[in-house]
């Protein structure tokens, strides 16, 4: 069994930490900016989230280590803490999240296997889903009911299908995300290997 | 150093704590968790407060209250020449008194704090690896910016991203990270050569 992380190791969760980190600082602001307020959990939060887990899950496969996805996601949330757009509490507590459901993800299906990158992205990018109960909850002290009747009536207006439908919109945005989950995952492993084998092919 | 790594500790604990308090605390509570919060800062660093002053700050936290007032339940209460609700009224103070707690519980942990300073603490904690982790993602954010602007204008000069709108995006991903991992062997050598071991 390997014992204490090596400086290789530890550089890389660093490095891929900045990756998340300048990504969430750069791109995460502008989409902020760019899209209003009523669509930012929809859209903004699914980019971020399927952006933010593509970067960890390759850095999975450069630290192959348990916990790795996880401080990779503490390097993220403290990089966008100290950003220059100040102390932002819902991206953090999204990070964190999301790094947290790619562990369990990871740790639950077979080491390196496409099922478990899928299983892991469909675990964090559906956070996604979740993240606006704890944030009213949080900020607003809004119970279930009234956050899911809001979910209900934004989903309805983006997706142009009846708030009568509440239950169908309802599964309708937690499949969508399921869905660029599943992808995000098997894509993040795709891209993994792609840039191993470069990296070996230039080494050679 | 130690004094410091105590308070930012304390400071942290304090925060946690006012967060859990904020996550169960409903109506008038809030007032009371605001009161300690703003007692909390007087003690630990007062020139935080100074967020008070700034117009940009008050037009955040009461656009709540001016939403709920306008927005929520029937208009029972005149206030001179406005018509407003008391159900939409209270609704909207309790989320701008948990806007400002919010606000205040993260000024309070990260009051006083730099990377610099946190590194120094998950050092002295016996977190060398994940300070030096930190360190090199700190420093590393411009040469990634660097190296995204490279691999981007390679890109674009040769019509990629027109033609290939797609795979260039699979490409800018595999160039970007492909030249982060090999600065990062750079950053690994340097630190070995200097008999760096964060185990």
């Amino acid at each position: 069994m390997k014992r204490g992380w090596s400086v290789r190791e530890w550089v890389f969760v660093g490095l891929f930490g900045a990756l998340w980190g300048a990504a969430e600082m750069t791109l995460g602001s502008v989409l902020h900016l760019a899209f209003p307020p009523l669509t930012d959990t929809f859209l903004v939060g699914l980019i971020m989230a399927c952006i933010g887990c593509l970067i960890a899950m390759c850095g999975r496969l450069f630290v192959d280590r348990r916990g790795s996805i996880l401080l990779i996601g503490v390097i993220t949330s403290i990089l966008k803490a100290f950003s220059p757009g100040g102390v932002k509490i819902g991206p953090i507590i999204g990070i964190m999240a999301e790094s947290l459901l790619m562990e369990l993800g990871l740790m639950l299906m077979p080491r390196g296997s496409y099922l478990s990158f899928a299983l892991a992205g469909l675990m964090a990018v559906s956070w996604n889903f979740f993240h606006r109960f704890v944030m009213m909850g949080l900020f607003y002290g809004a119970g279930f009911f009234e956050v899911a009747a809001k979910m209900v009536r934004d989903g309805s207006r983006l997706l142009r299908i009846p708030e009568k439908f509440f239950f169908l919109l309802l599964g309708l945005l937690l499949f969508i995300r399921i869905t660029a989950g599943v992808a995000t995952g098997l894509i993040a492993r795709g891209l993994g290997g792609q840039i191993q084998r470069r990296l070996r092919r230039e080494d050679s | 150093m130690r004094t410091a790594d105590k308070s930012s500790w304390v400071r942290i604990l304090l925060a946690a704590t006012a967060l859990a308090g904020l996550a169960f605390c409903r109506g008038p509570v809030l007032l009371g968790l605001l009161a300690v919060l703003v007692a909390l800062h007087l003690l630990l660093q007062p020139s935080a407060l100074l967020l008070f002053t700034r117009l940009r700050f008050w037009l955040f936290a009461l656009a709540p209250l001016l939403i709920g007032t306008a927005v929520f339940g029937p208009r029972d209460l005149s206030l001179g020449f406005f018509k407003v609700s008391t159900q939409g009224l209270l609704a909207g103070l309790w989320m701008c008194v948990r806007t400002v707690c919010l606000l205040l519980i993260f000024q309070l942990a990260m009051g006083g704090l730099s990377v610099a300073r946190l590194i120094g603490l998950f050092h002295s904690r016996g977190l060398r690896g994940l300070g030096f982790a930190l360190g090199v993602a700190y420093n590393m954010l411009a040469t990634l910016s660097e190296i995204s602007c490279i691999v981007l204008n390679t890109l674009r000069l040769r019509g990629a991203l027109r033609r290939h709108p797609l795979l260039s995006l699979r490409l800018f991903v595999v160039a970007v990270v492909s030249a982060a991992l090999r600065h990062g062997e750079d950053i690994v050598h340097a630190a070995t050569a200097r008999g760096f071991d964060a185990r």
